[in-house]
């Protein structure tokens, strides 16, 4: 499998919106978290294209089938899913209908890393759309990290003077006040259910 | 308008607003941290600023609870982790909210502007 540069879905999205209309990129699934990572990007498009955006799986639609879904309505996202079971036969297919793929809502081909060489090979049309625009999913930068966590639980206790502990036992025994600094402490370690 | 009575209204305005989000139920939080975010991202081209909400909003999830932030908890003056507008002003925020049934509802926020 060549390399390709990962990128997190809201970097994909914003490349989709600077392309504007008729836009189309290949996004690699990751290894493991894959319906996480699908839902991801849907995500991304609604927040950062502002349309909806929905997922139709390639393997198991007729030519008809996907023509009308991708057309009704054409300025949506949609993420094509190809799936682990493409055959040869229908990436073909799908390549020779590439002119009736044509939409103004941008087109998202969702892939296993090991497509590539059935997309190259089986539908080059399609992969001329595509160009350089290949993407592997990759995690978010959003999600704090665990070292970002004990950084902000370091600035809390240093300038509330207290401990961790202190703060579960407050809040425990209902004597946390509700400040939002301290319901964040509460979250930080882990304690959303005393929230 | 006294100093004791505009408190009094003050206190009465910050407690409605306070009941009429607490009403408000949200999708799960990675939408609303993708949503603030994409806003974010607009604002700041808009006003050709140099800011990377992509790095700067973060989301933590614990037990029920999800918390969104920009930037400190505590604000002791500028830090890249803030969020700059065009005027020089600096934005943090946290937002913490709180799974009710299948929805989110926030439960606190702050902001330093």
């Amino acid at each position: 499998v060549p390399e390709f540069i990962s990128q997190p879905s809201v970097e994909i999205a914003r490349r989709l919106d600077i392309r504007g209309e008729n836009a189309w990129m290949a996004v690699l699934s990751p290894p493991v978290g894959t319906t996480l990572a699908l839902e991801a990007l849907q995500t991304e498009l609604r927040s950062i294209l502002q349309t909806s955006s929905r997922v139709l799986p390639l393997g198991v639609s007729t030519f008809e089938e996907l023509r009308d879904a991708l057309q009704q309505p054409s300025e949506d996202a949609v993420i094509l899913s190809a799936g682990a079971n493409l055959t040869p036969e229908k990436w073909s297919s799908f390549d020779i209908m590439r002119s009736a793929l044509e939409r103004a809502g941008p087109v998202i081909l969702w892939l296993d890393p090991h497509d590539v060489a059935n997309l190259t090979e089986f539908a080059p049309n399609i992969r001329s759309f595509i160009g350089a625009s290949i993407f592997m999913a990759a995690p978010d930068g959003g999600i704090m990290t665990d070292e970002e966590r004990q950084r902000r639980l370091e600035e809390l206790r240093e300038h509330y003077q207290t401990s961790d502990d202190q703060i579960i036992r407050r809040a425990e025994s209902r004597e946390l006040p509700p400040e939002p600094e301290f319901v964040e402490w509460l979250v930080l370690l882990g304690r959303g259910d005393l929230v | 308008v006294t100093l004791e009575r505009a408190r009094q209204r003050a206190e009465e305005l910050d407690s409605k607003t306070r009941d009429e989000i607490g009403k408000l139920r949200f999708g799960p939080p990675y939408e609303v941290l993708s949503e603030i975010r994409a806003y974010l991202l607009r604002r700041s081209e808009e006003m050709v600023t140099k800011n990377n909400p992509g790095q700067l909003l973060k989301l933590r999830e614990s037990n029920g609870a999800a918390l969104i932030v920009l930037g400190p908890t505590i604000d002791k003056g500028p830090t890249p982790d803030h969020f700059r507008f065009d005027s020089g002003a600096r934005l943090s925020f946290g937002l913490t909210l709180r799974k009710v049934d299948r929805r989110w509802q926030l439960v606190s926020f702050r902001y330093h502007y």
